[in-house]
């Protein structure tokens, strides 16, 4: 059966108490939701000398809205997103994104902070939060720091949080009267996805004012922005859809268990087209 | 560590290793073996029960986490009356071959009929995706639930 | 209580890891982490060294007069596939069980795993003392020489599959005054019964066997695993109960899959559309270890592979082949599945070759009357039964969303019969099958059978779970052969217990019910035409999006003969269905390049969600009863032997490309 090996168990219920307790454990494992620490230790691909619970922190739990920035903090439930986000279109992005993760029963359990902090490929929220240049809010003992979210990223499971470091939530500026769309593919429910295509544009009469997609997946890697606000007519989505095919096209992708490059590469550009006419085309 | 759990409006409190999974003090502290272990990896619902009223994974949390939350495991679905309305129409309408996933489809089940709105075949056939039935083909759980919530 | 999945909504289930038992040690197995190797050292556990011999039987002694290797109770020497046994351990608490089970240290010398059916053909021997990988070899049919316009071939295979039961297998063992016994999930009380007195070198009057409730099983579960040997050994040893529950890791790499089938045919016929013959070639990769059933697979497909047409020319050579992956087993269907799939593909490339509608090729190779096929298959004639399908389906309307359909049969497993036991005490009738069912609900044709026979209110019936200390003899639930066996019985053993009431004076079923009397029957049964049943399945298939192949929906008009409870027929028919689709788009056990099952999770295997069931549109009917008093044919496994060649050829009907492997290969969609 598969069952964690022994560890301390540590519940902070303050930013400070967590500081000084990340750094006093020479293998900490944060929990938040926990549905992918658990399965990890109970996979025993991790043996943390604790595992510090950080679900009770105020400052992890709150969302914040100031001006028309939004800061939402790394514990809130992704099914919680739809409810305390406000209305704009960036929010709306973030929560179409976070509406498919995994069932019903993980959006209840997983946080923000988990689908940010994994770095797995086919994490939804690092796609949606790279496409409205959101950033990482990170907490140390000495004080907070911003990082683009696409930034965050240094490899597969690997963010640049160092011990005694936290996301304390991510931020993002509201948008107004944009257009979003989300498209994902997966082979298995519940398994890896293979593509990801956040898009997000501001069309006034035919004038792109603004155009931005990502892509991630298990195709992808680390999630990639486009800024595609250099064309400036929605009459151009021919040639926004050569480019990005161009681009699919020279990208390296491996054959595996998710199928081969070439399925892979169609199954991304399948979903940027499907993402470019849901944003541009009226 | 001592932990208290509060599971079908009772609380049970035991000494265990924080390690302990949330499925495995409800079956083995609490004996309450309605809820089941089917994958171990949050593939299949069968642990599933309701935490602060919310549908969650119990083989995917410690039981630490649980603590101060309110658990409703699928002996706590059916109260004085029996079954509930949920669990009644499951029966009745013979949806499940086997049984293991009672627990799974109870909790969802019941979860639909207390929080979605307009419910229809095809909402029911994706709010249930995160329970497998291995036997049934689905078909006769999801049209049981869609016409217990248009019920309602 | 009247309906029997009640007690699971109020958690009052007895599945075999609710059972507990004072000063109960969890067992833990230590599994091979190479598909092929010497083991070089196993330090910790039980080991095959530390088997008392005279105890266990590693399988030497039922090897005698077999011509195939069995596995090991626990590996000595070598590894022969990823996940076999190695070590077990145990402990009072379960999660310490696991701790210890980490501290067992295996050493490997590791060796080239042979992976493929071409592999195997090619490669050494992976078991010393044999010439090479094949373990058996069948010739089915007559050879032939066509003289055939049209001779078309085609090489089809149908990857691996594991069962995946929601529940996974599980044992709990306890011997205590001399007697071993058994609580354990499972198809046949009998087998486990059987298996362990031999293996153990009990006398099977000592061994008790019951089944728990059981969480399906799919085929996964009638054989006699080595961990049930283990948990029972170390009972005896330790005369205490011993638990072990496979998880599903475990059963990923070690639980018997099914298919892993390859098949290189030749199609012969006129231009016309009439079917002259059919020859080629089956392989079967029985993995590391064979039994009767995987060695003998490769005739028992080939002896359907006619299905319910009429070719007068078959000639099949069969070989069942080693791999170093888990032994193969039966997965719902166990052969059905697999010659349908063939013989149905190859006609359809027959009709396209010749531009026919593949509907009409098939109505044209339909017996007039009773068929003996070259491999002895005998099936009544069953073109009313098609042609009424047809026109029930409304094929000219699916033909222009592009449906792609399959003709079928269904061949029960009825031999060796089955056995019943009735017991009428306080009030209640307790039923007892020699076919337990595992997922089935057997006991809705069980409270009709009673109805029937006896009068009987239906809430007065129980079906009890299998019990060896009950029902001394019986065989066990496989091959859709329950309504007719077990229904046969259970039909006998009523008639019989009615004549005793009769004899005592007691005409009424108040009566009956009243009193104290029971019955038991046991009778074997030789497979008749009239209890194979027809099957015609059509599916619609979409490719969404242009890269995700879906089946929308799926019609089956199926021969079922005397439909005992609908209920139940048509829970059996969509059940399979959908496990004969999802087969055929993502539903395979893969392997990595070093023989390690690809699939870490249920969701990685592929099976189906409930966003992926098709609509099912299901029409049963009676073509004819079958020669028992009850007239009932087999269901169980009608969805997984129709489904998957129609779904197969929905899919080609959309892509314009040949699909002659499952599961779907994805590049065809490039």
């Amino acid at each position: 059966m598969k069952i964690p090996p022994n560890f301390k168990y540590i519940r902070t219920y303050t930013l400070d108490e967590y500081y000084e307790k990340a750094n006093q454990i020479s293998l900490p494992l944060i929990i938040s939701g926990g549905t992918v620490a658990v399965l990890m230790l109970k996979n025993r691909l991790i043996r943390p000398e604790a595992v510090i619970d950080i679900s009770q922190i105020p400052e992890l739990n709150i969302v914040k809205i100031n001006k028309d920035e939004v800061f939402v903090g790394a514990n809130t439930k992704l099914y919680k997103l739809k409810d305390v986000l406000p209305n704009d279109s960036a929010s709306e992005l973030i929560v179409k994104s976070a509406s498919t993760v995994g069932d019903i029963a993980i959006r209840s359990m997983g946080s923000v902070g988990g689908n940010v902090c994994l770095g797995d490929s086919s994490n939804d929220l690092p796609v949606a939060l790279t496409a409205i240049d959101a950033q990482a809010v990170i907490g140390k003992k000495d004080g907070i720091t911003y990082l683009p979210i696409k930034n965050f990223y240094i490899k597969p499971f690997k963010t640049v949080l160092n011990k005694g470091e936290i996301l304390l939530g991510v931020n993002y500026k509201m948008l107004n009267g944009y257009r979003t769309s989300y498209k994902k593919h997966f082979i298995n429910f519940l398994d890896h996805y293979v593509g990801i295509v956040a898009a997000i544009a501001k069309i006034e009469e035919n004038v792109i004012k603004d155009f931005k997609i990502a892509i991630g997946g298990e195709a992808v890697g680390k999630p990639v922005k486009f800024d595609l606000s250099e064309f400036s007519n929605v009459d151009e989505i021919k040639i926004i859809k050569e480019r990005m095919f161009d681009y699919v096209n020279t990208m390296h992708i491996e054959n595996n268990r998710f199928g081969t490059a070439n399925y892979k590469k169609k199954v991304l550009y399948t979903l940027i087209s499907r993402a470019i006419d849901e944003v541009l085309k009226l | 560590m001592k932990i208290k759990l509060n599971i079908n409006g009772t609380d049970y409190e035991s000494d265990v290793e924080p390690r302990m999974l949330l499925v495995d003090f409800i079956r083995d502290v609490a004996g309450l073996k309605g809820t089941h272990v089917g994958c171990e990896t949050g593939s299949c619902g069968s642990c599933m029960v309701l935490l602060d009223g919310m549908p969650v994974k119990s083989c995917l949390m410690l039981a630490v986490q649980a603590e101060g939350k309110k658990i409703i495991t699928v002996e706590g679905l059916s109260g004085k009356n029996g079954l509930n309305k949920v669990q009644k129409a499951l029966s009745e309408r013979k949806a499940l071959q086997c049984g293991f996933c009672a627990a799974g489809f109870s909790i969802i089940g019941t979860w639909i009929l207390d929080n979605e709105e307009n419910v229809d075949y095809q909402k029911v056939k994706e709010d249930i995706a995160g329970v497998v039935c291995r036997c049934s083909g689905y078909d006769q759980i999801i049209k049981t639930i869609t016409e217990v919530a248009k019920n309602e | 209580m009247s309906e029997r999945t009640e007690k699971f909504f109020k958690g009052k289930g007895s599945f075999v890891d609710d059972i507990n038992f004072p000063d109960m040690l969890y067992l833990e197995i230590v599994r091979s982490t190479k598909a092929h190797a010497k083991l070089l050292k196993v330090k910790g556990g039980l080991t095959a060294d530390a088997l008392d011999l005279t105890l266990v039987s590693t399988g030497e002694s039922y090897r005698k007069g077999k011509n195939y290797e069995v596995e090991p109770v626990l590996a000595k020497e070598k590894v022969l596939y990823y996940g076999q046994p190695v070590s077990a351990v145990y402990d009072k608490d379960k999660y310490k069980a696991k701790d210890l089970a980490e501290t067992v240290e295996i050493s490997y010398e590791e060796l080239k795993p042979i992976l493929t059916i071409e592999d195997s053909l090619s490669s050494e021997p992976i078991h010393e003392g044999r010439k090479d990988n094949i373990v058996s070899r069948f010739e089915v049919g007559k050879k032939f020489s066509p003289e055939s316009k049209i001779k078309l071939s085609d090489e089809l295979f149908m990857e691996r599959v594991l069962p995946n039961p929601l529940e996974t297998r599980g044992i709990v063992a306890f011997y205590n005054s001399g007697k071993l016994n058994v609580w354990i999930s499972t198809q046949s009380v009998y087998s486990i019964k059987n298996g362990l007195s031999r293996i153990l070198g009990l006398n099977p009057a000592d061994i008790n066997v019951y089944q728990t409730d059981t969480g399906g099983a799919f085929g996964s579960k009638s054989a006699v695993y080595p961990e049930y040997v283990i948990a029972s050994y170390l009972s005896i040893k330790t005369k205490k109960p011993v638990k072990w529950i496979e998880s599903r890791e475990e059963h990923i790499s070690s639980t018997r899959p099914g298919r892993g089938v390859k098949a290189q045919l030749k199609i012969y016929g006129d231009e016309k559309g009439k079917i002259d013959g059919i020859e080629g070639k089956i392989f079967v990769d029985v993995g590391a270890y064979a039994d009767d059933l995987s060695s003998t697979s490769p005739s028992w497909i080939g002896y359907q592979i006619t299905g319910p047409y009429m070719i007068e020319n078959v000639f099949i050579e069969g070989y069942s082949v080693y791999t170093n992956k888990a032994p193969l087993g039966p997965y719902r269907g166990a052969g059905r599945p697999e010659a349908a799939f063939f013989i149905e593909r190859m006609i359809d490339l027959y009709a396209d070759h010749l531009g026919l509608d593949p509907v009409d090729v098939r109505l044209k190779n339909l017996p007039e009357k009773e068929f003996i096929s070259p491999t002895g298959l005998k099936v009544l004639p069953s073109k009313a039964f098609f042609e009424d399908g047809i026109k029930k389906i409304n094929y000219a309307e699916l033909k222009k969303k592009n449906a792609g359909i399959s003709f079928g049969i269904l061949i029960p497993a009825v031999y060796g019969g089955e056995s019943a036991k009735i017991k009428v005490e306080n009030g209640t009738v307790k039923v007892w099958l020699g076919g337990n069912a595992h997922w089935q609900r057997h006991e809705l044709f069980v409270k009709r059978i009673i109805k029937e026979v006896l009068g009987i209110p239906e809430d007065k019936v129980v079906l009890m779970n299998g019990n060896t200390s009950e029902l001394e003899k019986g065989i066990g639930t496989w091959g859709s052969r329950s309504a007719i066996t077990a229904g046969y019985a259970l039909y006998k053993a009523a008639l019989a217990l009615k004549e005793k009431a009769e004899k005592i004076g007691l005409k009424e079923p108040q009566q009956v019910l009243s009193s104290e009397l029971s019955s038991e029957y046991y009778e074997n049964m030789q497979l008749d035409p009239s209890m194979i049943s027809f099957l015609l399945t059509a599916a619609v298939a979409e490719i969404e999006d242009g890269i995700k192949p879906v089946i929308k929906e799926i019609w089956a008009y199926y021969d079922v003969g005397e439909p005992l409870s609908l209920e139940a027929i048509y829970g059996q028919i969509t059940g399979g269905l959908l496990m004969g689709v999802q087969e055929v788009l993502t539903e395979a056990l893969k392997y990595d390049e070093n023989g390690k099952p690809i699939p870490e999770t249920l969701s990685a295997t592929g099976i189906a969600y409930s966003i992926n069931a098709p609509k099912c549109n299901v029409q049963i009917t009676s073509f004819g009863r079958s020669n028992t008093p009850h007239g009932a044919k087999g269901v169980g496994e009608a969805g997984t032997i129709g489904a998957p060649p129609a779904s197969a050829r929905a899919i080609e009907n959309l892509i314009k490309k040949r699909v002659n492997r499952l599961p779907l290969n994805l590049d065809l969609l490039t």
